[in-house]
């Protein structure tokens, strides 16, 4: 096997190939004086990252190795984040054979029939599925920042057609979260001549709705921060404490909430349950009412609250929220 | 006679109490009446709505009990450091794909972009966005491209378009599908031509099942496009050519920390709802010079193999399957060496 040099540095790098003790399988060590001198060299791995790569078990301990040199893997920060989600998913089959044997194979042939769709924020923190312990096929999901709608998106648009029209979806719930980072951003004074790269770009044309909120809310809290800014203008995003943040993203999921309510697809959907009157079963009407709902997730303690927004087919009753209201 | 309706009255009642709590109108029976009494239907249909969300709500509980026992700092700690997610995950909207679920993956890990059928489109606001904001703000690792067998919006694709009756809601799934059909048509991947050579001539085409082999390459190949759009968008190249440039003295640096940018790989994988197995496309795309990590998933092709086998024999297929052993020693291979060649940018 030909030798490489990895780095050049003061210690010679090698790599190995060598044949595995026990088994004969040949794998391929890393192997890296200990005093590497190379900083570009990112974030070294031990054996057992390696080893778990290429999930051989009959690697030689390190005791067996050369005591000096330590085993790298000059990708250790990348190859472990996905090892990381393997062994996620790993354990999501092997749970999921556990506490519910034969329900995927059951939603993959009978198809899903969700009971809500969801529009929420891309953000890391927040999961739909986790956030609710829901089961698979419960939420049909629009992720994006600062979970926004509109009809001129065709993204979105697509996502509350096919939730409402073909999967009819009894709830479309709109849930941000305090601390969003799409909305945080909104607040901070930009000069769109200054943006030049393209990812500035993008997000600022993405979150230029919730920036005229921000401009127009008479929400006390939002107020007043305008005319604070009026002379003082922050330079950095808010805390995720701050009142006129947390009424931002309040706001947002109403103006959200509001604008799928006066979407096409849910005027359609209401003109037909009110045409209807009486004419369907119930069976029938049940099936094409769909009530529209805002909520705030909180990202410190994980709860959810309501709004209080919530709106459904005209003449009838709104269910009873299952979340506390946000005093306001 | 009377016995008999009675049986039937009871066991009706019995199974509305056990049908599904949001679908089922429940029919109230009175035990020795001909007529069933009908419940007012707003009252019954709120009452049903609300039994539906009152299931979030002990979800809840449970998201937060569960973790005030295992992890009682995770949540405060994301909210006050906020996220530094290693990955960007685009999915499909479907329900049984939710993402961190499929990875047991904890709050902070995945920055996600959900649509219908998982497409990044060029002029698509929504998900350059997200894109842009997972690699310049965030500085992610990794960006995720996963589509998934039996994807209703690449099923619509293989489908004839509505002709009558198509109203907003239509409309729009319809425009938001266009560049799957576009694959269908144009590409020539034995499976896709079969399919095609198969639908024409037919008035109406339904939607394939899950397990049919022009649905499923259709999935990967949807998947793959949208790696190649997600390669070739300006964030992306504009970010491989400041790497170029060498990190240290690149005169723009993320907002977020003062660092110089820093590698990013760009995955397609496959998730198969049966199984609930996450698979590589091995269409893996980095930047120019960098050896692509070494991917744990299995490729979908070796499981492909694998799973006609299986099926032949009738034994059980694994779970998991290993990564073969020339697969290792080629990854490992790429690793060492000290100067690689761009794992082409193709187009």
């Amino acid at each position: 096997m030909p030798l490489s040099a990895l780095v050049v540095s003061k210690f010679s790098t090698t790599t190995i190939v060598r044949p595995c003790a026990s088994s004969s399988t040949v794998l391929c060590n890393h192997r890296v004086s200990s005093l590497v001198q190379q900083r570009s060299i990112r974030s070294l791995a031990t054996l057992r990252d390696c080893r778990n790569a290429v999930r051989c078990t009959s690697v030689p301990p390190p005791s067996q190795m050369q005591k000096r040199n330590k085993m790298i893997c000059s990708h250790k920060t990348f190859a472990s984040d996905l090892n990381e989600l393997f062994k996620g998913n790993q354990d999501y089959v092997s749970n999921m054979k556990r506490d519910n044997p034969g329900l995927l194979e059951q939603l993959a042939i009978e198809g899903q029939k969700p009971p809500f769709m969801v529009v929420d924020c891309s953000d890391s923190r927040v999961s739909e599925q986790d956030i609710f312990s829901a089961q698979p096929g419960t939420m049909f999901t629009a992720g994006n920042i600062a979970n926004r709608f509109d009809e001129a998106d065709l993204n979105s648009n697509a996502v509350l057609s096919f939730a409402v029209e073909t999967l009819k979806v009894k709830h479309v719930v709109v849930m941000g979260h305090y601390g969003c980072g799409g909305v945080a951003s909104s607040m901070l004074l930009v000069n769109m001549d200054q943006v030049t790269r393209p990812a500035d770009i993008a997000v600022q044309k993405w979150i230029s709705p919730i920036r005229e909120i921000y401009e127009t809310s008479e929400r006390k809290e939002i107020v007043e921060h305008r005319e604070r800014c009026k002379e003082n203008p922050i330079t950095e995003l808010p805390d995720l404490h701050d009142p006129a943040f947390r009424a931002l993203v309040e706001e947002n999921v109403k103006s959200n909430v509001e604008k799928v309510a006066k979407s096409a697809v849910i005027r359609d959907h209401y003109a037909s349950v009110a045409s209807s009157n009486g004419a369907k079963s119930p069976e029938e009407e049940a099936q094409i009412e769909v009530f529209i709902h805002g909520w705030v997730y909180d990202v410190e303690n994980g709860k959810v609250s309501d709004l209080g927004v919530s709106v459904g087919p005209p003449g009838k009753r709104l269910p009873p929220s299952p979340f506390p209201m946000v005093d306001a | 006679m009377l016995a008999l309706q009675n049986i039937v009255l009871v066991s009706s009642l019995f199974l509305s109490a056990v049908a599904h709590p949001v679908h089922q109108l429940r029919e109230l029976t009175i035990v020795g009446r001909d007529q069933s009494a009908r419940v007012v239907r707003s009252e019954t249909t709120a009452a049903a709505a609300a039994a539906g969300l009152e299931v979030l709500s002990s979800g809840n509980d449970a998201f937060r009990k569960n973790l005030a026992d295992n992890d009682p700092q995770l949540l405060q700690k994301l909210a006050t450091d906020g996220q530094a997610p290693p990955f960007m995950f685009l999915g499909c909207s479907d329900s049984r794909v939710s993402e961190a679920s499929v990875f047991n993956a904890k709050p902070g890990t995945l920055f996600t972009q959900r649509n219908i059928a998982n497409q990044y489109q060029r002029n698509d606001i929504n998900a350059q966005s997200v894109l842009s904001y997972a690699v310049s703000e965030l500085g992610v690792n990794h960006v995720i491209v996963m589509g998934h067998y039996g994807c209703g919006g690449v099923g619509a694709a293989i489908a004839s378009a509505p002709t009558a009756n198509v109203d907003a809601a239509n409309g729009a799934v319809q425009n938001w599908i266009e560049p799957i059909r576009e694959i269908l048509h144009s590409s020539n991947r034995t499976e896709l031509v079969e399919l095609r050579t198969k639908n024409t001539g037919l008035a109406v085409v339904e939607e394939p099942d899950i397990k049919d082999p022009g649905f499923r390459a259709l999935v990967e190949e949807n998947v793959k496009a949208s790696v190649r759009r997600i390669a070739a968008d300006s964030v992306i190249t504009n970010h491989f050519a400041l790497l170029q440039q060498g990190g240290s003295t690149a005169a723009e640096r993320r907002a977020s920390e003062d660092k110089p940018p820093q590698d990013i790989f760009i995955h397609g994988f496959v998730y198969d709802i049966e199984t609930g197995i996450v698979q590589d496309l091995g269409v893996s795309v980095g930047p120019a010079g960098k050896a692509i990590p070494s991917i744990p998933f299995a490729s979908v092709a070796k499981a492909a193999v694998e799973s006609a086998a299986a099926h032949d024999s009738e034994t059980p297929k694994p779970a998991i399957t290993v990564l073969e052993l020339p697969v290792i020693q080629a990854r490992c291979g790429t690793l060492c060496k000290a100067k690689r060649s761009l794992v082409s940018l193709w187009y």
